[in-house]
């Protein structure tokens, strides 16, 4: 694990760094009303290099959530809307022939994108979901033997909701892993919702939602996560807490060590977010339950039992001494 | 404010004691590397950085403390190692100084502090020592002053890469570190400045004045006795409380002869201490060897390198190697031809016989007794009536002496002080009976009886009463007495004190203070532990030396220990510094005070929160200030940012939240909220 912090040639961005975030935070929130929190993670997410979940019911505002992040860092978004007769090559792209030349010619897919909101993901079978999965952790398609990059900055944000069951393909547990943060925005209050009610009176305020960062500069930022310093109590902090589920008795299967490193640099993003050039224990403890609560898999007699995936990873964080 | 460690103010608090006490500073090598070896055996907070330096370390101690002893085991001390033991007591110095300056913080009151106490230190133990090291001391001073300097820098402002400055007062050095930062620099320079020059070229005056300000009010005294009497206003040698010899088994004779005098001329009494033919006198001649009882004088003084006895001495007994010389004819003195390094201690043998008297009670010869009954012409005619009528029908040489000395004590009172008037003294003070000190009675004691025809001569030396012990006395510089001896056919020579008792030193000294023994006590403990260090075998040394190193090995190893076990508990601090977690276990301290603990699975600034949201404003320490301690304290502890400007502002802020009172109520009230969650603490 990296855990010394070393100079790095980001000269342009030398001290952009809190104006960046801060810019993005506040861009987004003009559209989203009330969810700060949701938005910082998601941020998080997206400095860390990883992907995002949202789970929630419809109308809460996770497509446009994402559709404005990928405005505000003035990236490619393309929507990909799962329907159960989805195909692995509509999303990926695949190969037409050309009559003009004689030749075949690729189009690209949804995912060559910055953003790509893949909507409604459990509602496509699992073939499909298996291909943007695979897509998701190498960033590459494989169409034909050739393989292609993505763009980059790449960030999906998924999004299903776990209210429907008819007609739809849960995401098997351990595609799940896959995902960085599972985050649920939740309704917003009284306040918010009045606000979100007047602000959409004329038009919707996606509409005046500006980019205010490069993509260059979010890779320069991911770039920069990598160089927090994460001090080794912190770390063996960290893994103490995965330890604790992999013990767990009401545990069917404990977080991976891809949980671990997920949470690793996610703390390192949020420490970035919050302007620090070190992790905090608060950094881990506060990003547990939305990197960690959704890797682990309940027995069947704890899950019926009414235990929520949160409430182990808050059971951890209540049990485990602190460094401080 | 801030402090130094303990230790370290007592190892250097040793360094200068151990200048102070020690007799020729020889021993301070050796104690500042005891003193060392103390810090590192009792504090925790000196880590031994590498193996390496321990080893390093560890043999340099070992060659400071074995030559250091050598030197006083063999009777002749290889310069060799005399030169090793010189240098490597300095090492020993630079050692203590680096490790003064490790120990401070960056910056800040201490910094400066220690620095100045460390050159203070360094000078102290190069005082003792020759030029030739200060010359290599000096360069070696000058690193350490650098590298300490180096921390005192002004911290980096600009933050890491791709970062802005999140609170940006709390980076910024505030003016008081900043104006400590430059005094400490100004000081540390200024101080090393001195001492290069100071003591380079102003050695001798900076000793006076470390004896001035360290030693007694007054100047030392390396005699007693003033060895050209003169008759004066006052007495010639006035009394100090300065020690000068020490007597063990003593035999009970007050009398402790230095030189007698025989002849007398405008008011002195002569010939000097230098200008008597001396002989060398062998063992066999002053009765080195005569059997009777011992008595141990332990001279503290150089005093003239006179030998003091009783008149009825059998025999001397000096040291072996020691020569001895004396006046035959002209009264003794008994002294040695080489000046000794004192203490010089030897052995004055009594014969059981106390009439029996020894070399120095020898017969005058014809010449001598000429001398003796010698009277100058300057004398009034009247005195010589004035003896005629005091030894008036008595033809018998004792009643001769008992008449004067009655008659000296009877007509005349003691005084400190007279007035020795016109032409000669003696004549003004017998024919106008003035009051005068012990010189004037033994003078005139000894004028009256030569007019008498007894052969007298005039002695000085010491009046000795102070027991220290049963067995055990002291003289000190305000004993000096003076006397005259006649020469008794049948008898020998008689010791006449024409004094009255009343002037006699046994009733002109003060008691003494308490506190004055107590440390004249302990500077005798101190010089008796160092007698007894210096003549340990070679094996003993290498025995204290092993036991030394195996209780540092023992230290290290439990300081070692109990940090792995806990790394199992709680977590490890990766800074291995040992001084972050002192601060930690401190802000605990200030919660549990405040009756605020946090449980050990929360963060401190989740706590706090926590405690703000309940509690609001009403809770007694201050939120800026917890927030910013706990912000400088990450930055340490998590951030490994090595500012030296936010240890020193970590410091202050804690100090300020633990001067917060708990209130009472609150304290209930909160105790009272907690106890759930403290319960569920494992």
């Amino acid at each position: 694990m990296n855990t010394t912090l070393t100079a790095a040639p980001h000269a342009a961005l030398n001290g952009s760094f809190i104006s960046t975030t801060d810019k993005l935070e506040q861009n987004l929130s003009n559209v989203i009303r009330g969810k700060e929190e949701s938005i910082r993670l998601l941020l998080i997410a997206l400095l860390a290099g990883g992907h995002t979940l949202l789970e929630d019911v419809p109308g809460t505002g996770k497509t446009t959530l994402a559709k404005s992040l990928a405005r505000s860092i003035a990236g490619v978004f393309r929507r990909i809307q799962f329907t159960p007769d989805l195909l692995p090559a509509d999303i990926t792209g695949s190969s037409f022939y050309s009559p003009q030349d004689g030749s075949f010619e690729f189009r690209e897919g949804p995912v060559f994108a910055n953003v790509v909101l893949a909507d409604e993901i459990n509602r496509t079978s699992p073939r499909t979901q298996s291909a943007l999965l695979e897509v998701m952790s190498e960033n590459q398609v494989t169409v034909e033997g050739r393989r292609r990059p993505l763009p980059q900055p790449f960030f999906v944000v998924a999004t299903q909701n776990p209210n429907e069951f008819h007609g739809t393909y849960p995401l098997p547990e351990a595609q799940l892993d896959r995902f960085t943060m599972r985050l649920s925005l939740g309704y917003p209050d009284l306040e918010d919702e009045i606000a979100v009610v007047y602000s959409q009176n004329e038009h919707h305020p996606f509409d005046d939602l500006v980019p205010v960062v490069t993509c260059e500069e979010v890779l320069a930022l991911q770039e920069q996560v990598k160089q927090v310093r994460f001090d080794k109590a912190i770390a063996e902090y960290m893994l103490r807490l995965i330890e604790a589920t992999r013990h767990d008795p009401r545990l069917r299967l404990g977080i991976s060590p891809r949980g671990s490193l997920a949470l690793y640099r996610t703390a390192q993003a949020r420490a970035r977010v919050a302007n620090r050039d070190y992790v905090l224990p608060e950094d881990v403890r506060t990003l547990a339950v939305p990197v960690l609560a959704h890797r682990i898999i309940l027995d069947t007699k704890a899950k019926y039992g009414g235990l929520r995936n949160e409430q182990i990873i808050e059971e951890a964080l209540e049990k485990i001494p602190v460094p401080r | 404010m801030q402090r130094l460690p303990i230790t370290a103010t007592i190892a250097t608090f040793i360094a200068f004691v151990a200048l102070y006490l020690a007799p020729g500073g020889f021993f301070l090598g050796p104690i500042l590397a005891l003193a060392l070896l103390a810090t590192y055996a009792v504090d925790a907070w000196l880590d031994l950085k590498s193996p390496l330096t321990q080893i390093i370390r560890f043999t340099l101690f070992g060659i400071v403390l074995v030559p250091a002893f050598g030197r006083y085991t063999g009777d002749n001390g290889d310069p060799i190692e005399l030169i090793l033991a010189h240098a490597f007591g300095e090492l020993a110095a630079c050692e203590l100084v680096l490790q003064a300056w490790l120990k401070r913080p960056v910056g800040g009151q201490r910094g400066a502090i220690s620095v100045f106490l460390a050159s203070f230190a360094l000078m102290g133990a190069s005082n003792t020592f020759d030029t030739n090291y200060i010359r290599f001391l000096v360069p070696a001073y000058m690193l350490f002053l650098i590298l300490s300097l180096r921390e005192f820098r002004t911290p980096q402002e600009t933050p890491p890469n791709g970062f802005s400055l999140p609170d940006i007062n709390l980076y910024k050095p505030n003016g008081r570190v900043r104006s400590w930062s430059w005094l400490a620099l100004f000081v540390a320079v200024m101080s090393g400045a001195t001492f290069h020059f100071g003591v380079l070229y102003y050695r001798n005056q900076i000793n006076d004045i470390g004896l001035k300000l360290l030693g007694d009010r007054e100047p030392p005294q390396t005699s007693g006795i003033s060895t050209t009497p003169t008759l004066g206003d006052t007495f010639g040698a006035t009394g100090s409380l300065t020690r000068m010899l020490r007597i063990e088994n003593f035999s009970g004779q007050p009398y402790l002869r230095a030189m007698a005098f025989d002849h007398y001329e405008h008011g002195t009494w002569g010939p000097g201490v230098n200008m008597r033919s001396y002989l060398p006198i062998t063992r066999q001649q002053v009765g080195a060897d005569a059997p009777g009882h011992h008595m141990t004088i332990n001279r503290l003084v150089d005093d003239n390198q006179l030998v003091f006895t009783p008149l009825n001495a059998a025999g001397i007994a000096a040291p072996p190697h020691t020569e001895l010389e004396w006046a035959p004819t002209e009264g003794g003195p008994l002294r040695s031809i080489e000046p000794v390094p004192y203490p010089f201690i030897y052995d004055v043998i009594l014969d059981p016989n106390a009439a029996h008297q020894g070399p120095l009670g020898s017969p005058p010869t014809l010449a001598q007794r000429q001398k003796d009954l010698e009277v100058a012409k300057e004398v009034d005619p009247q005195v010589h009536e004035l003896a005629r009528r005091i030894g008036d029908g008595l033809s018998n040489p004792v009643e001769q002496v008992e008449a004067v000395q009655e008659y000296l004590m009877t007509h005349h009172s003691y005084s400190l002080s007279t007035q020795a008037g016109q032409g000669d003294p003696i004549s003004n003070f017998l024919l106008q009976r003035k009051a005068a000190h012990c010189e004037y009675f033994a003078s005139a004691a000894t004028i009256l009886l030569r007019c008498l025809g007894v052969p007298t001569r005039y002695v000085i030396g010491y009046y000795v009463h102070e027991m220290d012990s049963p067995n055990v006395a002291i003289v000190r510089g305000r004993d000096a007495h003076a006397w005259a001896e006649s020469w008794v056919d049948g008898i020998g020579w008689v010791t006449v004190d024409a004094t009255p008792g009343g002037g006699r030193p046994d009733h002109t000294a003060q008691p003494l203070p308490f506190s004055f023994k107590l440390r004249e006590h302990l500077q005798d403990y101190l010089a008796l532990l160092r007698d007894k260090l210096t003549h340990l075998t070679r094996t003993q040394q290498a025995i204290i030396l092993a036991i030394c190193v195996l209780i540092l090995m023992w230290r290290s190893w439990q300081r070692q220990g109990p940090k792995t076990k806990v790394s199992d508990e709680a977590f490890s601090y990766t800074l291995s510094d040992a001084e972050l977690a002192a601060l930690a276990a401190r802000f605990e301290q200030v919660l549990q005070k405040q009756g605020i603990p946090c449980p050990p699975h929360h963060t401190w600034q989740e706590h706090i929160q926590g405690l703000a949201k309940a509690a609001g404003e009403s809770q007694p320490l201050n939120a800026n200030d917890l927030r910013a301690f706990l912000h400088s304290y990450n930055q340490l502890r998590f951030g490994h940012h090595e500012n030296g400007i936010t240890r020193v502002k970590l410091e202050d802020l804690l100090m300020t939240l633990e001067k917060v009172a708990p209130p009472p109520s609150q304290y209930q009230h909160a105790q009272h909220q907690k106890s759930p969650t403290g319960k569920e603490t494992p």
